[in-house]
């Protein structure tokens, strides 16, 4: 009845998301991280957003998880990172939990289960050009004075001072 | 078929997933995953529910391409602190960086 | 010496041969009167002649991704290649190349390094992260392979075309750093790390020049897909070369900054860090890493190149399209493995700043022009 593709598609992102977390290697978790990112643009093309996807895919796995990766490659002090199951671990889980519960319970009184997805073609570059540019020109002109300030913030952070 | 529910409860776990992680770690870089995984789930729910919705109304695919890249930009910063702790005090894990202070 | 180790591997092969022997006949000729009973004829016989029957028609997805344009012709394609760069590296050179293996100017060189490879001790670094190490030049090919899809020889031979193809690729090309970056950090080496960060670095910043300089073409196609470039090439009658030569120079300089190849070749330099990124890999996977992707990678980057900038499968009638899409491949290929025999390597400073200064300011300047050219097209 559920469409294998997206059991397929929801299995990998759950999974890989855990294993980021939970593994004790962090290079293992870095290497989780681009695995769900990759799972995450599989999602995407389930939903027709394919340009989304590939974007999600080029930015998410082509620099996020390589910086990600890079980074755990220079900082990690130890091999294997022990987790001390404590006191935090019952209260990481109910507050998932709590939030989890909460939104199940928002989204079962509204009645969504029963909403069948409207046909929809595959919206790609185009369309989306003419809605950014058009709607959100604004936006996408701030967005990218934000990420030249996040550069040049990231640059002169890390850099080492000379002497 | 899979309806706009299926979608949303796969949102749903992977930001409590994310909680999860980011309230249980004790590594910085961690942390960083489990906020990389929440904006991951909050995307997934904006593109599920612009598909569903109004799939001719393109809003929400365009609110999940900033957020993937704002996403991205407060990665590259976030590491780049790190990276700068990491120098200043040769240590990742929080709990020993909140002692510090003291 | 290697001809030993090739009858040790047949004698190792003899020996499996004869072990399984034992097994197949006491479980095959069961099986054998089992296919026959009702509850495994309906599955596996339509299966096995579905799949027999796929493969024999051109037109199937199976024979597409399996024999031609898909991994079968492209790996024998890469046997060769490899062998007409040594060649051609030789004549230029004023030497003579491989002449042994083969009859004729040792045509079966590639094949002669295949085997030895195969039969080559597989040696796992101590220390060295097995899992990452091991499957490194796995997910390798299986970029490179992924790159195929979407390179089209012809409207019929075509294995996927969707109307992001371009991003695509440029999406899948951007794993290659993350994939060698794992590689390098996971042979427990300092020498390959720093291989492998040289190598991360030059790859990524060599991204960018490579997708800004075919935005310009974007905008003229109006679309990213790969068909929809060569058919408007079709309709202006101009192959994208006269119209964005900035464009085509500055992507043909980042195709091979892409590839690791010289003058950029930093990262695995022959002459520097012992073999850069690939140091600790040996035989099968040494080939993998070396010889296997990175020449699928220039096939799939030529091909990509030939399809946006010189017209893909166009071409007067008394050739096929498909046979022209090869032929401009096959001089894409050429050029940059003559490359390789005639320039000196870049440092890695130089070879940032070409990435991030010159080539970057080509692609920003080609991408005003086709704007201001648009423009002035739709006023006039």
């Amino acid at each position: 009845m559920v469409d294998p593709a997206f059991l397929l598609v929801s299995g990998l992102v759950v999974a890989t998301s855990i294993l980021a977390i939970e593994s004790r290697q962090l290079v293992y978790g870095a290497v989780n991280l681009a695995l769900m990112f990759l799972a995450v643009a599989g999602m995407f093309i389930l939903l027709d957003a394919p340009f989304i996807a590939m974007f999600q895919i080029f930015v998410n796995v082509g620099a996020v998880a390589i910086l990600v990766l890079f980074t755990v490659m220079l900082v990690s002090t130890e091999r294997w990172a022990r987790v001390p199951r404590g006191r935090e671990f019952w209260a990481a889980l109910g507050t998932s939990g709590l939030t989890v519960l909460a939104l199940v319970s928002i989204v079962a009184r509204t009645g969504l289960a029963d909403v069948p997805p409207p046909p929809a073609a595959p919206t790609v570059g185009p369309e989306i050009g003419v809605v950014m540019l058009g709607n959100y020109g604004v936006a996408l002109v701030l967005l990218g004075i934000l990420l030249a300030a996040s550069v040049i913030g990231a640059v002169a952070l890390a850099k080492v001072e000379k002497g | 078929m899979t309806t706009l529910a299926d979608f949303l409860t796969v949102s749903m776990v992977l930001l409590a997933i994310g909680v999860y992680g980011l309230v249980r770690s004790r590594n910085a870089i961690r942390m960083l995953f489990a906020v990389e995984i929440i904006i991951s789930a909050a995307n997934i729910n904006l593109v599920a529910f612009s598909r569903f919705s109004n799939p001719m109304d393109l809003t929400g695919q365009v609110f999940a391409l900033f957020s993937i890249a704002i996403g991205a930009a407060e990665a590259a910063v976030g590491l780049a602190i790190i990276i700068l702790v990491f120098r200043l005090t040769g240590d990742v894990d929080i709990a020993a960086l909140r002692r510090l202070r003291k | 010496m290697a001809v030993t180790d090739i009858w040790q591997m047949i004698k190792r092969l003899a020996e499996l041969s004869f072990w399984l022997l034992v097994p197949i006949t006491l479980f095959g000729i069961p099986a054998y009167y089992a296919l026959e009973r009702p509850i495994i004829q309906p599955y596996v016989l339509p299966f096995l002649t579905r799949l027999m029957s796929e493969l024999m028609d051109p037109a199937s997805l199976t024979f597409k991704v399996i024999l031609y344009p898909g991994f079968t012709f492209v790996v024998i394609y890469a046997a060769f290649l490899v062998l007409i760069e040594r060649k051609l590296a030789a004549k230029v050179q004023l030497r003579v190349g491989p002449q042994y293996a083969g009859r004729y100017e040792g045509v079966l060189q590639s094949f002669a390094d295949m085997f030895k490879a195969l039969s080559k001790e597989v040696i796992v670094p101590a220390g060295a992260d097995r899992l990452i190490f091991l499957s490194a030049p796995i997910i390798s090919m299986v970029v490179a392979g992924t790159l195929l899809a979407v390179v089209p020889p012809s409207p019929q031979s075509l294995i996927f075309d969707s109307p992001v193809s371009l991003l695509l690729f440029f999406s899948v090309i951007s794993f290659s750093p993350l994939v060698i970056l794992l590689a390098a950090w996971s042979s427990n080496n300092k020498f390959t790390l720093v291989g492998g960060l040289r190598a991360l670095h030059q790859l990524v910043s060599y991204e960018i020049p490579m997708v800004v300089s075919t935005l310009g073409l974007a905008l003229l196609v109006g679309s990213l897909s790969l068909v929809d470039v060569v058919r408007v090439q079709e309709r202006l009658g101009l192959p994208f070369l006269l119209l964005q030569p900035l464009a085509a120079l500055t992507f043909y300089i980042t195709m091979v900054a892409e590839l690791e190849r010289i003058p950029f070749d930093i990262p695995e330099a022959d002459s520097e860090i012992v073999a850069g990124w690939v140091t600790e890999y040996s035989g099968v996977n040494h080939l993998l890493l070396y010889g296997g992707a990175p020449v699928i990678k220039l096939y799939a980057f030529s091909g990509l190149f030939t399809t946006l900038f010189l017209g893909g499968w166009l071409g007067p009638p008394p050739i096929p399209p498909d046979l022209w899409f090869h032929l401009k491949t096959f001089l894409v290929i050429l050029s940059v493995q003559a490359l390789r025999a005639i320039y000196p390597r870049y440092r890695i400073d130089q070879l940032l700043r070409i990435g991030w200064g010159t080539l970057l300011m080509l692609a920003l300047i080609n991408l005003a022009l086709t704007i201001l050219l648009m423009g002035a097209i739709q006023v006039v």
